[in-house]
Parts: C-alpha cells; structure tokens; sequence
C-alpha cells in the first residue's frame, strides 16, 4: 500500500507542475485572455478524466509495473510536450504573431496535453484498482495521497520552477524525480533498495541535465518558437515568461507571447504622453501604472514634471528593458523618477500620495487580474490619490472611425463606472480611446484650447506637433463619441463583478473568429438564462429517479457538481485575494496548497470513515448541504481587510472550500456498488473541467461573485433536500 | 435626416430579411426578387444568370480559397458576405448601409497629390472581398449587414451631407468599396453632376469591365499594396496579387489619378529585394509619378504579436524606391516624419510640407513648385 501511495503522491506533483510549465507554454503560442485560460485548463481535467475513465475500464488486472511505468513515462512526457507545444504553431500552419481561432487552439492544446493528461488520469484509476486489495477505503487514501502530492507540486510550481527554472528545465527535473519515485516505489515495497530499469533511467536523466542537455534543448526550441524574430533575451518571472527578440535591428518586447512594445519606439507612447498631460492644466506629479517598457516616461518628464512615480508589477520586465534600451528611451535615470515595483493596486490602496496625474497604461480588461484596473473600487481609490484638479486616465484599444457592438458594450461599461466617481468623463475618438476622468473642470478635448497648452508649456516634443490634435480630436467626431457612451445602458464594472472582462473577451472573439458573436452577445445579455442552463447540466442527473441506476447517475451527478462547484469557488477565492491582496503569483502556491491540504484533511477525517459504513446517504446529504451553507456565506464571508487576521480568515476559507471536496469524494465512492474510483474522479474532473471554462470567462465576470455562488448554493440545497427526502 | 432616424436597427434588417426568406417558404405565388427590393436589397449590376437559379458574379475575379465566391446557388451568400443569391437572381444586402460616414482630410486616404487640405467625406459599407489578416478597419470590413450598426444612407443624403460640410469631393474608402460598388456608382454619379469628385481606397480586387465603368466617374484611386508575393496574398490576404497588379495598370491605362499605399509587415513583407522588385515594376508598368506611400505597420486584427515596423525599415523602403527612380515615395503612419511631406523633384526643395494629415504649409498652389515652376503630376483644382 505504501507504494502505491508513494506512486500516486508523485504523479500529483508530476502533474501540478506540469501543468503549471505546459499552460505557460501554451500561454506563450496562444492569447492569454481568460476564456482561453480556461479553455486549457478545461482541455487539461477533460483529459485526464478521460484517462481516469480509460483507466478503470483497461485495469481490470493491474499491479504496481504499470503504475512504475506510467510514473516514469509521465516524466518524460512532460519534456517531449514542452518541446511539441513550442512546435505547434508550425504544425497548425500558423506564422509568427498570428492570433489563432479558440478551436483551433483546443485542438492544439489537446495534442499537446492530451498525452500527459491520460497518463495522469489513468494511474489514479489503476492505482485505486491497486490498492483495492489492500484496503477497505483504497480509494479515500489515494485521493488523499495524490492530493497531498498535488499541494507540494503546486508549491514547487509556485516557488522553483516557475520563477527560477525555464521550462525544459522544469520538465526536465520532473522527469527525474518521477524516475527517482519511480524506483523508491519498487524499493519501498520490501524495505530495501533494489535495482530496477528506472533507476537506470534516473541516471540518463540526471547525465543528460549535467551535460548541459537542458539549455541546449532550451536555445534550439526557443528559436524555433519565435522565429523568424531571433531571441536575445529570455527570463521568466513568476509573472510570465519574457522575451527580447529582434529583427531588422530593432529590440522587441514580449510578455508571455504578447508584443509590448519595441527599444527605442516611442511613436505611439509620445502621442499618448501629451494627450494625457495636456489634460491637467498645470501638472506637477504624475503616476504611470504599467506600459514604461514603451518609453513613455521621457515625454511625460517633457511637460515639466516635478516628479513621476512609475509602479510596474515585474522588476525583471524592467530590468530586461533596461539591458536593451539606451537611458534616453526609458527614462528611468531621471532624478524625478521613482521606482516602485509592487501590485499597482495594492500600491493605491496603501499610499497617501497626491498627483495631479494617474495614467493607467495595462492591456484592455482581457483577465481577471487586470480588470482590476477598471473597476469601480479602483476609481475610487484613484479618486482618493488625485488632487482636486487631477486627472485619471484608463484606455481601451477600438476603431477611430466606428463603433461596434462589442466596443460600445466594453466602453460602455467602463465608461459609466467612471461616471459613477468622477462628475467629468471625457472619451477621445482616437483608435486607442482615451478616457480623462476628473473631479475638477480641467480636462478638454478642444483642440484649440490643447494646442494653446502645448505652447504655453514649450514642450520639447520629438514626434509630436500640436498640430496632430486636429486629426486626433475633430469636433463632430468627439461629440459623437460622447453621444454614443451617454446614452448606452450598460452594468458597472466592480471587483466582485467584473463584467468588463467578459465584454473584452467578447471584443477578442470577433476578431478570433472562435464563438458566434451572437452567442457571446447573448451570455451577455441573459446571465441568469445562462445560469439555469448550466447549473440543469448538474440537477437534472442529480435529481434522477430513484431507480438503482438512476441512483448511481445522480451520485455521478452530485460529484460532478462538486468538481464544477470547486473549481468556481477556487476562481472566485484567487478573485477575491487579488481584490484585496494584490497579484496573486506568490500566494498562488500557498492557496493551492491550503486548498489540497483542506481537501486531505476531509478524507482523513475519521468520523468520516465510520460515516461511510453507518450512515452514507445522511453523510452524503449532509456534506451537500454543509457545501449549500459554505457557498450562501462565502460571498460575504471573503470581504476580508487586507490585515494578517484577515489572511488567516482567507486561508481558512480556502481550507474550508477543500475539505468540503474531500469530505465529498470518498463519500460518494463509498455509495457506488462495485466502484474502485475511477469513475467517480472522471465525474468529478468532468465537473472541474465545466467549471474551468465558465468560471473565470463568463460566470464570475457576468453574474459577479455572489450571485453566482448563491446560484450554486441553491444547487447544492435541492441536491441535499432530494436525498433527505428519498433515502434509499 | 437625422443618424438616428435614418439607422436601420438589427431587428429591422432581420425582419427584412426574414421576410425575403420566407418568400422561398411560402411557395411559386410569391415574387422573391420583389420581396428582396422590399427588404432594401439592390439588384447588382455585375453577374450572369445560370440554370438551376444559380447566378456567376462577376464583379471580383473567382476567388479559389472560398467555397462561396462566383457561382453561387440559390439562397448562398458570396464570401464578401454581402452579395446573395435570391430565386436565380443576385442582390447586394449593404446598398445604401453605410456604416460610418465622417468628414476627413484627403490625405487620409492617402492621396498626397490629390487637392492638398481639401475635405472629403468618407462613407462605407460593411463587407470585403479579401480576408486580409492585418486589416485596421477589420470591424466593418470582417463582417456582414446584419453584423454591423449601419445608417441608411441613400445616394442623396450622402451628397447632401457633403455639400453640407463644404466637402470638395466624397471619399469610398475604409472597407473595401468594390464590395459596395452599386452604392458606389450611383453616390459617384450624383456627386459629379453636383461637382464633387470621388476618390476610391480599394485593395484593387476586381475585375475589368465593373473597374473600366467605375473609371468614368472616379477622380482618384488610392490601391493599397500589402505585400509582394502571391504566397503572401494566398496566405494573408486570401487573394491574388497578380490581380491587384492587373488593376494597377488598368487604373493608370485609364488615365485616373493614382496612389498607392504600400504596407511594410515586419517578418512579412519587409524583404527589402522584394521591395526593389516592386517599385521596379512600378517604374516600369505605371510610370515614375506614381506616389508610394510606405506604411508603417501597427499590431491589428489577426497579426497582434508582430512587432511595429522599424522607422529605419519605412526609410529603407523609401531609399530603395528613389533609386529605383520613383519620384514621390513617401512614409505613412510615422507623423512628423520627414517623408510625409513632398519635395520638388526638379530643385529638391520642400514644397509641401503635411503634419499627420494636416496641410502645414503649400509652396506648391495648382500644382506648381514655387521655386523652379515645374508642374507636379496630380489633381491640383
């Protein structure tokens, strides 16, 4: 039994960390909005449920051989998938900087998963048939092990691999110590080491990695990723992988496969520079959140700015930048200029400056993470930082020339947040909308009175000529524009309902060709027709007859209820942790740790053991109401302060949310006649997978927080009363 | 008119719509041309009828990349997505839609030796016959009727707002107008029997006897140019580059007023001897007075990851064509660059010189270098 708890617990690790080094990948080839985010980690538990579910069908007569096997060869699959994921685009017939379509990407991902995923999936089912034999509750305590496995890969991920290792790297060392578990698995069994064929296998691995093999296979895959752009540069930070590549002698800047900006191109920064300056009538301070790799900073600096504070999240894109560009392109060697490398929006939160500027320059709302920077509390706290005169700038990437449904909607939402703080809203007709928000009566779209700025202030522009502000700022176009968002109804933008996430998904769909527009249209449109739909997927199975076999589909149906339900309360926890904490990168390990440790903790409960002989339909309705009440409080239970107390309230939350899943699983095994486990963890991952794609795409953002976990709460309810009412 | 009136909403298009389809439910009793006419469609001018009420649309050459492009059977719709075959005969669904009307400069388009700071207005229509990945104007152009806020916009009222705004001449550009070509037609006719002139920005994807028509009522056509090679106009563009050369040569055998905008993609289309080729091809086939414009390119559309053009690419470009002996090549989208204004070929002195699409200062008034006198090519008056 030890074995295979030792096998399992390693193949937990081999697969957080995989996982973590494979989206990342992806994330590079791919877009990294958040429905494609979750289109991956959908792709990643669809196929590892389906090799959970191979798995039970094919391990009649398994042992501890296929399970070595499949450890090992899961190691060495990781790197064979690191390479082929930096290959796809070739294989897709896709150029370099091409935005692919989501099918296409699905279909990718899953060559690119597909393999690893089945592995992980199949020697959870086998190693349950395993230990059957051995044990009364086999399937709890492999779920647990592989759990617990999990945590520590999800830290390892966290924490070593991907700030401080490059992908090969990482799946090169995966490779090891899935050798290395391999042959301790053989050798636990009879106390004593053994000489086994893995153990040869750790060896070769562990030679190829002395003789440089990784960062051999790390330059030439590299080159191929990006070529025809040759790579200069490459680090990887816990924030994402970044690239300097060049061509034709100019330095470009990438962010986990996102172009950011190019040495020594200042063109558009310039003409953003004095847009945004020239709204403040006398402008002494300034704050510039994100975009200072575009060399921003001196055309700021121009306006005669007695200080500028810059906030940037990753020091490593800075110091990348810095090795790259000459001093009079970023700025950064200004004696005015100060540095901050911190979460921009627990910055705000926590300074007590005042400017008389703050220029949010990050990409449009396409994640989570980053609609934080347009949402109603993020107004107010910039509100809360601007002099009485000061001037907020957001910006959003759309037409100069027309307006779409998708730009009105996205604009629309943004702009009536903004009107919700500050009594003066101006938007630009530009094709990067501006949009100048103010207490006081400073800001200006006339060109006249702009251009009148610009020369009273003698600024040394390189690029710019005032004149440009006529093309920028023709009269019947502003006052269209202004027309257009007055009259638009649209939902404010909050932290715990961040619809404008949702609408920037919609914008990049129309360009990627991936869903129906209408279809995006009307999620938008029926939030809660939407939520009825999704959540019938899960009642009506889970309210089936009272047939055996109807029995049995209600119970698959109550754990995939609970797969889809975790994985929405882990999106809305890191939601709510970013909200109140700032970037989540280096908590990430630490949150997903606590929430497999609450889920170990709920299959080692002991009452739980005796429950699952004595009394299993009331523990099964008990812990589907237990999950009803966690999810009606958890809304109002996650608006925490941000103080250690708060913390440890939070981290309590996310333990609570585990140990309800592991509470779950082992329950619902124990109802199933003639099940080992397999089955139930495809349910269950079926469940998570659903949940993957919805829950930071389209559920959380559209619906908000509460009303989507109220919605599940609901869910869970008449599950719980079903059972009450009919036990067996 | 006011926009709001005159905009005709999704669901007024869909009933209309609906309403020509379900003609083909309701059986022979029903005239299915009429019941398209009463849905705004307009017949279009440029196809032939087949047996089986199929129709061969003639207007762009056969695109082979598309299944539905020239013949199309009943009820299908040209990849263009708004030519449509109704009972055996072809209707244009975006006649009059227009989907932005604005005032612009001329320069704009860009047509840098077109009346220098005259106003045009600028109409278009959704829809176009190429896929071009690169596309700025991807929102209108990408997308169909039904896809798009659209104005109802007649002949007239377009014509009426130009006078309106004092514009000299109206410009078809944004989308592709080739695509539009009845509204086109008619707009262009009206407007020059008012005195306005029209100028064209097409990808030059059309055949030649609708482009020889189109020839007698527009002034000047701006052809943009994406890249060199058929490999790039199959793989990018979803269309043929030898067609777009074929137009090129038309337009100028026509004797209408030529510019043509060249877009420079890094890793695409930045291959400087491909560049050479085709300002020698210029020289040659059209002659040294037809202005380049070399165009920076910016992240857009489907190519969001390629890096911005380099200025130093954009002057190379600019160097090889001059020595290829093209006399007006100019830089694009780099404002305040010093290759957006015109120099005199003849005593190389700055004559006209542009900040963005702006008229800074004219030292060429009709057409004529104020130093050493000699005559520019273009329209002046």
């Amino acid at each position: 039994m030890a074995s295979v708890l030792l096998l399992i617990a390693a193949s937990g690790l081999v697969a957080a960390v995989a996982q973590v080094v494979l989206i990342r990948e992806l994330l590079v080839v791919f877009d990294g909005n958040e429905l494609m985010l979750g289109l991956f980690f959908a792709t990643w538990l669809f196929w590892v449920a389906v090799g959970s579910l191979l798995g039970g069908l094919v391990s009649r007569r398994a042992g501890l051989r296929p399970l070595q096997v499949m450890l090992a060869a899961s190691g060495v699959l990781a790197v064979c998938q690191v390479l082929m994921v930096r290959t796809l685009r070739q294989w897709l017939g896709f150029e370099f900087g091409q935005i692919l379509p989501a099918g296409q990407a699905v279909l990718a991902a899953s060559a690119a998963l597909a393999p690893l995923c089945l592995l992980v999936g199949a020697q959870f089912a086998v190693a349950c048939r395993v230990a059957a034999p051995l044990s009364a509750d086999a399937a709890r305590r492999v779920y647990v092990a592989e759990g617990a496995g999990f945590a520590l890969g999800g830290v390892l991920a966290a924490f070593v691999a991907a700030p401080h290792l490059s992908s090969v790297q990482a799946a090169v060392a995966l490779a090891l110590v899935a050798s290395i578990a391999s042959w301790a698995g053989a050798s636990v069994g009879g106390g004593r080491i053994v000489p086994h064929w893995s153990a040869l296998l750790a060896a070769l691995i562990a030679a190829f990695a002395a003789l440089g093999g990784p960062a051999r296979l790390e330059t030439g895959s590299l080159r191929r990723l990006w070529r025809p752009l040759s790579v200069v540069d490459c680090v990887n930070s816990p924030h994402g992988n970044i690239v300097a590549a060049s061509r034709a002698g100019q330095i470009s800047f990438y962010v986990s496969g996102k172009y950011v900006a190019s040495a020594g191109d200042a063109l558009a920064a310039e003409q953003t520079a004095h847009l945004c300056l020239l709204q403040h009538p006398r402008p002494r301070t300034a704050l510039l959140i994100g975009g200072t790799a575009s060399g921003i900073i001196p055309h700021m600096l121009s306006h005669h700015l007695r200080r500028l504070v810059y906030v940037e999240l990753d020091a490593r894109l800075i110091a990348l930048v810095r090795r790259h560009s000459r001093d009079e392109f970023t700025g950064f060697s200004d004696p005015r200029v100060e540095a901050v490398f911190a979460d921009a929006r627990q910055w705000c939160r926590q300074s007590s400056q005042q400017f008389d500027l703050i220029l949010v320059s990050v990409p449009e709302p396409a994640t989570v993470l980053l609609t934080r920077f347009y949402t109603l509390e993020f107004f107010q706290q910039a509100r809360r930082l601007l002099t009485p005169a000061g001037v907020l700038v957001v910006s959003l990437p759309a037409h100069a020339d027309y307006f779409s449904e998708e730009d009105l909607a996205l604009q629309g939402t943004v702009y009536r947040t903004l009107k919700a703080v500050f009594p003066n809203v101006l938007v630009t007709p530009t094709s990067q909308r501006f949009f100048f928000a103010s207490a006081g009566n400073g800001i200006s779209l006339d060109p006249n009175e702009l251009f009148h700025r610009f020369q009273e202030r003698r600024v040394a522009a390189q690029h710019f000529h005032p004149y440009l502000l006529y093309d920028l700022l023709p009269p019947d176009r502003v006052g269209r524009v202004q027309d257009a968002l007055r009259q638009i109804r649209a939902p404010l933008t909050t932290d715990f309902a961040p619809v404008a996430c949702f609408r920037a998904q919609r914008l990049w769909n129309l360009a990627a060709a991936s869903i129906p527009p209408s279809a995006m249209r009307w999620l938008d449109d029926h939030p809660w027709q939407a939520m009825v739909g999704l959540l019938s997927l899960f009642a009506v199975p889970g309210l089936a007859g009272s047939a055996r076999r109807g029995r049995r589909l209600a119970l698959l149906g109550g754990l995939a209820a609970f797969g889809m339900a975790g994985m929405v309360v882990e999106v809305a926890l890191l939601l709510a942790f970013q909200v109140i904490w700032g970037h989540v990168y280096a908590h990430l390990g630490l949150i997903v740790a606590a929430f497999m440790l609450g889920m170990v903790a709920g299959g080692v409960i002991p009452g739980v053991k005796r429950g699952l002989v004595e009394k299993a339909w009331a523990s099964w309705a008990a812990v589907l109401g237990i999950a009803a009440a966690y999810l009606l409080i958890l809304p109002h239970a996650i608006r925490v302060p941000p103080t250690p107390v708060g913390a440890l309230w939070f981290y309590a939350l996310v333990s609570s949310a585990g140990l309800i899943t592991g509470l779950a699983y082992p329950v619902g095994v124990a109802l199933l006649p003639g099940e080992t486990g397999g089955l139930a963890y495809g349910a269950d991952l079926l469940g998570a997978c659903l949940g993957a794609l919805v829950a930071g795409a389209f559920l959380l953002p559209v619906s908000g927080v509460a009303q989507s976990l109220h919605a599940l709460a609901g869910l869970f309810a008449a599950l719980a009363a079903f059972w009450l009412i009919r036990p067996s | 008119m006011s926009e709001s009136r005159a905009r005709l909403t999704r669901r007024e298009f869909m009933a209309r719509a609906c309403a020509a389809g379900a003609s083909v439910c309701l059986g022979p009793g029903m005239s299915l041309p009429s019941l398209a006419s009463a849905s705004g469609w307009r017949e279009a001018s440029w196809y032939r009828r087949l047996p089986g009420k199929r129709v061969h649309c003639v207007l762009c050459p056969c695109n082979p990349f598309m299944r539905q492009c020239g013949v199309l059977s009943d009820g299908q719709t040209c990849y263009c997505r708004v030519r449509t075959n109704v009972g055996g005969r072809l209707y244009v669904t975006n006649y009059a839609r227009a989907c932005t009307i604005n005032v612009d400069p001329v320069e704009k388009s860009p047509l840098y030796h077109v009346l220098p700071g005259a106003k045009a207005l600028a109409i278009a229509a959704p829809g176009c016959n190429l896929a071009c990945k690169c596309c700025q104007n991807w929102k209108m152009s990408q997308a169909g009727v039904e896809e798009t806020r659209n104005f109802y916009a007649p002949p007239q009222e377009i014509v009426r707002r130009a006078k309106e705004a004092k514009c000299q001449a109206i410009a078809y550009t944004y989308t592709e107008p080739v695509i539009y070509y009845e509204y086109l037609l008619d707009t262009a006719r009206l407007a020059r029997k008012n005195g306005m002139r029209n100028f064209v920005s097409t990808g030059g994807y059309i055949t030649t006897d609708p482009l020889a028509e189109l020839c007698n009522y527009v002034d000047a056509f701006s052809v943009s140019v994406k890249g060199f090679t058929e490999d790039f106009y199959l793989k990018y563009c979803r269309g043929h580059l030898q067609t777009v050369l074929q137009t090129l040569k038309a337009i100028r055998a026509a004797g209408v007023w030529l510019e043509i905008p060249v877009l420079i993609i890094p890793t695409l289309s930045d291959d400087m001897d491909r560049i050479r080729w085709f300002c020698s091809w210029v020289r040659e086939n059209l002659g040294p007075d037809v202005p380049l414009h070399f165009t920076r390119f910016t992240p857009e559309y489907q190519l969001r990851d390629l890096p911005t053009t380099p200025v130093q690419t954009l002057e190379s470009a600019r160097s090889a064509a001059m020595k290829e002996g093209i006399r007006f090549a100019y830089i694009g989208n780099v404002p305040g660059h010093d290759a957006n204004n015109t120099f005199c070929p003849s005593c190389k002195k700055l004559i006209i010189q542009r900040v963005g699409f702006r008229i800074y200062s004219n030292k060429a008034p009709g057409g004529t270098c104020s130093y050493c006198k000699a005559r520019l090519p273009g329209i002046w008056s």
